[in-house]
């Protein structure tokens, strides 16, 4: 029983790729050599494929981006999500079993046009487990489903390589009623293994007797954005289709620093804007992703609620233009723009200022002390505050008493500011 | 017989060998099996995973919640089918740092699907040199289920 995330490794492993950039909180235990922010590392990256190297790069989300240099090696980018426009040849791998054909076949893609080949990745193929190990051959594998036509593809750059065109010819069309339902999330329906981006006459041909696509709330955008906008098909996109459930609690990393900005009494105060990529935070808070930029156009009108930017130093601007707002810093690097705090537990109230680290280098220090003849929540049946507050799971609920986890709890102490009875300390 | 078995937990590492040893002894087992996950959420968000064990060509699918870590979140869409949740407290298990509690919830499941063999973990704990594991594991393995769960699975007709 192979975990597919393994595999993924695995595959990065065997490609040799000369750099890799990994998003923070990419579900996946792999480690980057490159350390920057995204937009910086894309060009990195292309750079880097420009003069020969394979690079590999892991983002919750692609952003727009342009690629008009030809590459001399394979860049792959993967992504958990789907992007909201198809801006370079996109695969989509949908199940595990799917991986071993899919991943060399986006390499020989990358690598014959010179372009960059983005991989979106299903959360089934991040988690899920096979019970056979997954092999990819990336010498001997071939391309039956790809073939040229120089005709209907001219891409921008002026090389000669690049003229031929790559058409998708060999994919089973489904039928006609599981066209009426495509998803990416959604395991049963139907959706496309691979799009160009430019008007694929095979597709056009496969969609074109649709009058209505139903799809998930997620996906909307990009569905109406490949059919409608980029096949050129007048087809109604609409929402008619369930996500996958939603099962379980979100719980955040222990010592998140989202938990002591939240534990400050004047947050309410405050819209909160961040370019740290977390889902849990996002579902747990209601934080709006922004970037340093996007926040400084957002601070340039007055809005009737205050603005608060939490970002990380890794990615800040100089200290002058942070001065317009109110910014918290998260201390991935040495870099120190803002007046620090000495322990995340000591925000006592929203100002500019920095904060001892980021998700990426959670500290670990001393742990709680937990008074049991105090802790009395769970024995009044009433739910324990600090962990409903907290969403900590170095918390857990014991018999009589809530339990710290020992073995995974940083220190940071935020749980002591919610307990009514002084319990934790 | 076919069942619907949902593992929910935050534990990574532990809720990874637990999934994998219990995949595997329902293949061994000769049940049909396939999988799926939702997204995660966070590097120590929780996980759900679902596995389908096909044993019989009968409509009937019963639904087994191994919720390891009191993270389920109760869905009518779910909770409308047939339904058992195993979780540590409804087992009587004390949850404790070094996640013990997993091998009891799945050690519970042998109970309900009695020709799953436990050989396939058992060696493994043997393998490892996992005593208390071990003892956890076979003591949940014959201890029967709570009396309310034991009459909800006979209505089934298992």
């Amino acid at each position: 029983m192979t975990n597919s995330s393994e595999s993924l490794i695995s595959f990065v492993d065997n490609l040799a790729a000369a750099d890799i950039y990994v998003e923070d909180n990419f579900p996946l235990s792999l480690r980057g050599t490159v350390n920057m922010q995204t937009p910086l590392a894309i060009s990195f990256l292309l750079g880097s494929a420009m003069v020969g190297n394979k690079v590999v790069g892991f983002f919750h989300k692609l952003p727009p981006f342009v690629a008009d240099k030809p590459l001399r090696a394979a860049c792959l980018f993967f992504s958990s999500q789907l992007p909201d426009v198809v801006q370079i040849p996109l695969f989509f791998c949908k199940t595990p079993e799917q991986l071993a054909d899919i991943l060399p076949r986006a390499v020989k893609a990358s690598t014959d046009s010179g372009l960059p080949v983005q991989v979106v990745l299903s959360a089934n193929v991040l988690n899920n487990y096979v019970s056979k190990p997954i092999s990819y051959d990336l010498q001997d594998k071939v391309l039956p489903h790809f073939s040229a036509d120089v005709a209907s593809w001219k891409p921008a750059q002026k090389n000669e390589k690049l003229k031929t065109t790559y058409t998708y010819t060999a994919q089973a069309l489904p039928p006609q009623e599981a066209q009426e339902s495509i998803s990416f999330e959604l395991v049963d329906a139907w959706f496309p293994e691979f799009i160009m981006p430019i008007r694929n006459s095979a597709q056009v041909d496969q969609l074109k007797n649709l009058t209505e696509v139903k799809t998930t709330e997620r996906e909307l955008v990009f569905v109406h954005n490949w059919i409608n906008g980029l096949l050129g098909l007048n087809i109604t996109v609409s929402v008619g289709l369930e996500p996958e459930l939603a099962l379980t609690k979100s719980e955040l990393c222990p010592g998140c620093p989202f938990m002591a900005i939240y534990a400050c009494k004047d947050i309410v105060a405050y819209a909160v804007f961040s370019s740290v990529c977390c889902a849990a935070v996002r579902d747990i808070y209601g934080v709006t992703p922004a970037t340093y930029s996007e926040f400084r156009g957002i601070v340039a009108k007055k809005l009737n609620i205050q603005p608060l930017f939490v970002g990380t130093a890794s990615d800040a601007p100089d200290a002058e233009q942070l001065a317009n707002g109110t910014v918290l810093i998260l201390q991935d690097t040495a870099k120190q723009l803002l007046p620090p705090i000495a322990a995340i537990n000591k925000l006592k109230q929203i100002k500019n200022s920095s904060l001892p680290y980021s998700c990426t280098n959670i500290k670990k220090t001393s742990l709680p002390k937990l008074n049991v003849k105090k802790c009395n929540c769970i024995s009044s049946t009433i739910k324990p505050i600090c962990k409903d507050n907290t969403h900590c799971p170095a918390l857990y609920e014991g018999e009589e008493t809530i339990q710290i986890n020992k073995l995974i709890c940083s220190g940071c102490r935020v749980c002591a500011s919610y307990c009514p009875t002084k319990a934790l300390s | 017989m076919n069942y619907c078995l949902i593992f929910c937990g935050y534990r990574n590492e532990i809720f990874d060998t637990v999934v994998r040893l219990m995949l595997e002894s329902a293949r061994e087992s000769d049940y049909l099996l396939s999988t799926k996950t939702q997204e995660l959420r966070a590097p120590y968000s929780s996980l759900a995973l679902s596995a389908k064990l096909v044993g019989s060509a009968r409509p009937e699918v019963l639904t087994v919640i191994l919720d390891f870590d009191h993270v389920y979140v109760e869905q009518p869409v779910i909770d409308s089918k047939p339904t058992v949740i195993l979780s540590p407290k409804k087992l009587g298990i004390e949850m404790k740092d070094d996640s013990l509690h997993y091998w009891g919830v799945a050690g519970a499941i042998l109970k309900i699907i009695s020709d799953l063999s436990p050989a396939y973990v058992t060696s493994y704990l043997i393998d490892k040199d996992m005593n208390d594991e071990m003892n956890l594991f076979k003591k949940h393995s014959v201890t029967s289920l709570p009396l309310d769960m034991q009459e909800y699975i006979a209505n089934f007709g298992l």
